[in-house]
């Protein structure tokens, strides 16, 4: 493979020794790949004839002889430590595009598990199982309207056995805003393990051990919060069973004012940038739930009778891009409402839900998304009614 | 964090130093590659760098925590001493920000002053045996008020005790109530074990002069609410810290604002607040004050709502043209806790009246 040295993602010194030595290609460096050693040493070697190099042109690159001085220790001031060399090495072996086939990322689409939200309604809008694993959903809403329930919810069905066609996997509940209240916990738990017992599940975990595979942390602030979504890799790579992140509230700790707006973008560009990079190489589904904020729209100067304020999600048009799916929860006169705003892959709908001492589950008599003669639908979103919720009950 | 704290080899902290990057904050809002060029690190050693911070800032690996340490060591709640509000409550109260929102005279102060009691009190009598403290902003601590409900609600034990650990803070002006909250209250709370902490009302320095909304121009007033709603979250986040960090219930009081639905054409339509018959019919047009930006904030909300239904023509008055006693006037007025959101309570609500042992649900 043909790539400048001086393309390679290798400190300034290095690249000016390696040039200075008449290395310009990748493809030269290619023979002291096997050894590290003679790399380190040849660089050495140049050094001491004088730095730089006598040969410019391409045609008359050096032929490096053996070093006249092999039992010289290496010299960390001069030439470049094993160590230096060694990671030039590495830098040759990466390939940096790396593309796979549409059918290979079908197979692994195919592959991905679902996690229930145990209301078929709501499972029906995020294509018919529930939020997948490789995903990021985002779930917007005012104060109230069942976020965190949400959040609860997906923690405790993440853990359903795989003989009830659940993920058996465990959870990390991320809570920024101090509102995961374990007792509540605890009452969801225990509704899915009756529900399971009724479907004469066998293995049901107990809240016990329900409780242990949720795995909890408490953030303060928002230095704590990136500190925090950065080590996540680390911690699911030590906890494998985990499926399941869910964040409560992503906006919280960026709502404060920032002195440079363009930080906080950057921050929360870099933390939905890696999030969706877990998402997608640990098969995890990832949850934030996110604030609304009032947008005003002025109408000539100061607060006047002529301005209109809509509610929108909170961080920004430039968030907007950062999650996958987005769903918006609002009141529809005393029912609540879940809307798909954005996706890639499932048409925009609008589905009725409730919040039960249970947890999360369907209006009664409302298990599908509405018919198209309510007004924004249309005929993309007749499959999904007959596509229905889960099939783990009668 | 200061640098000093990390454990970092004295190089690496003098290169730090020397590129201003004074604390972990700074060093984490940085990007790897950002980091190297700023500090003139090579990109690996930043990259290592920024891990090791991580783990300092927030270590993973010796607190990992889940939902059934929580269960095991989880505090316990505030009760309010009366079993009906209790259960409309899931219990009592649990640590985090409790709003209580309501017009003036339907009894918020009375259960702020009754939280205070409760937690102060004896735990073989329902309370958390350790301290209170209640933070006042618009009228003087009702002391008096606060003995006799103390009094009435244990008699078995001498009030003193109760009031000895109830702390008062008047706070008259925004900038030192912003200042106390965000800065003492933490410290404060630790030194005198408070279980609870009562703000009386979270709203009123925010709604004085000195928060000045109604600019003239554009983008002075959205500065303003910006301003105010950047405000609203330095509070939010201290007064959870809190709760966090000491298992510490806080309870913030609000006002309320009336809500004018926009087709109303003129003021004259409007129903007379004054007029005592209206009050059903106001009351669904109240909302709490600050808004969205300090709803956003709140983990449960509380509303606390009053009907008078005296008979039209005497008003308060009775037949005789005197003022009814407490006991008739109570039977016109008839008050109702509500649970407006909460993570964990459905939204359910019980009738109540204020008595000498502060608020009490009516079954």
């Amino acid at each position: 493979m043909q790539r400048p040295v001086s393309t390679l993602n290798l400190p300034q010194s290095i690249r000016t020794r390696l040039h200075n030595a008449g290395y310009r290609l990748t493809a030269d460096l290619a023979d002291a790949a096997a050894d590290p050693t003679a790399l380190a040493t040849r660089t050495y070697f140049v050094f001491i004839c004088g730095g730089n190099s006598p040969y410019t042109d391409d045609d008359a690159r050096p032929h490096f002889d053996p070093p006249p001085f092999p039992n010289l220790p290496q010299s960390t001031e001069l030439g470049i430590t094993l160590d230096q060399a060694m990671t030039t090495i590495k830098q040759l072996g990466r390939v940096p595009l790396v593309s796979t086939s549409a059918l290979d990322a079908l197979t692994v689409e195919r592959a991905r598990h679902a996690i229930t939200s145990s209301s078929h309604a709501f499972d029906g809008l995020m294509g018919g199982a529930g939020m997948r694993t490789g995903r990021v959903t985002e779930i917007c809403g005012p104060p109230g309207m069942g976020k965190t329930q949400f959040g609860m919810q997906f923690c405790v069905n993440v853990q359903i056995p795989s003989a009830a066609g659940g993920v058996d996997g465990e959870a990390v509940f991320i809570d920024t805003e101090g509102s995961f209240i374990v007792d509540r916990v605890v009452e969801i738990a225990s509704a899915t393990r009756e529900e399971l017992h009724s479907h004469q599940i066998q293995e049901v975990p107990t809240i016990e051990t329900m409780l242990s595979r949720i795995h909890f942390f408490r953030v303060h602030s928002h230095v704590e919060q990136v500190a925090l979504i950065n080590q996540l890799d680390e911690f699911l790579a030590s906890h494998p069973k985990i499926k399941l992140i869910v964040i409560d509230s992503i906006a919280f700790h960026f709502r404060q004012k920032f002195a440079d707006m363009g930080q906080r973008t950057r921050l929360l560009n870099g933390m939905a940038q890696r999030l969706r990079a877990l998402a997608e190489n640990r098969d995890v589904a990832v949850v934030m739930t996110n604030q609304m904020t009032t947008r005003i729209r002025r109408v000539g100067a100061g607060l006047g009778d002529g301005d209109s304020a809509t509610l929108v999600p909170a961080l920004g048009d430039s968030w907007g891009h950062a999650c996958t799916n987005r769903v918006i929860l609002s009141w529809q006169d005393d029912a609540r409402q879940a809307s798909l705003v954005k996706s890639p892959n499932l048409p925009e709908a609008t589905v009725l839900y409730a919040i039960t001492a249970d947890g999360v589950r369907d209006i009664a008599g409302f298990a599908a998304p509405p018919a198209p003669a309510a007004g924004t639908s249309n005929s993309r979103k007749r499959p999904h009614s007959e596509l229905g919720g889960p099939q783990e009950g009668p | 964090m200061d640098l000093a704290a990390l454990g970092l080899s004295k190089h690496t902290e003098a290169l730090l130093r020397k590129a201003h990057l004074e604390t972990a904050e700074d060093i984490l809002l940085l990007s790897g590659p950002e980091l190297a060029a700023q500090a003139r690190l090579p990109t690996p050693k930043a990259a290592a760098l920024l891990r090791h911070i991580f783990t300092r800032v927030y270590p993973t690996s010796s607190v990992p925590r889940t939902a059934q340490d929580l269960f095991t060591c989880r505090a316990a709640r505030l009760s309010t001493g009366d079993a009906v509000l209790d259960s409309v409550l899931g219990g009592g109260l649990t640590p985090g920000i409790t709003e209580v929102f309501g017009k003036s005279g339907v009894g918020k102060t009375q259960l702020g002053l009754q939280l205070c009691v409760m937690a102060a009190g004896p735990t073989a009598l329902g309370g958390l045996d350790g301290g209170a403290i209640y933070i006042s902003t618009e009228q003087p601590f009702p002391v008096s008020r606060f003995h006799n409900i103390a009094a009435a609600r244990f008699p078995t034990i001498s009030p003193i005790d109760i009031l000895d650990r109830t702390h008062i803070v008047h706070i008259r002006d925004h900038e030192t109530q912003q200042h106390i909250l965000t800065c003492y209250l933490g410290a404060t709370v630790a030194r005198l074990n408070a279980r609870v902490v009562v703000v009386d009302s979270i709203a009123a320095n925010f709604r004085g002069g000195d928060v000045d909304l109604s600019s003239s121009t554009t983008t002075g007033a959205n500065t303003a609410l910006a301003d105010r709603a950047g405000m609203l979250y330095e509070v939010g986040r201290a007064l959870k810290h809190v709760a966090d960090t000491h298992g510490c219930v806080i309870v913030c009081l609000n006002q309320v604002v009336d809500v004018f639905a926009k087709e109303w054409p003129a003021r004259q339509q409007l129903p007379q607040p004054d007029q005592p018959g209206n009050f059903e019919h106001q009351n669904n047009q109240t909302a709490p004050t600050l808004g969205l930006a300090w709803a956003n904030m709140v983990t449960t909300r509380v509303r606390m709502s009053r009907v008078d239904r005296y008979p039209a023509a005497a008003g308060s008055l009775n037949q005789q043209g005197k003022p009814m006693d407490a006991e008739t006037a109570s039977l016109y007025v008839s008050r109702t806790l509500q649970v407006g959101f909460a993570p964990h309570l459905p939204a359910s609500s019980c009738r109540y009246s204020v008595t000498s042992r502060g608020v009490v649900g009516l079954a």
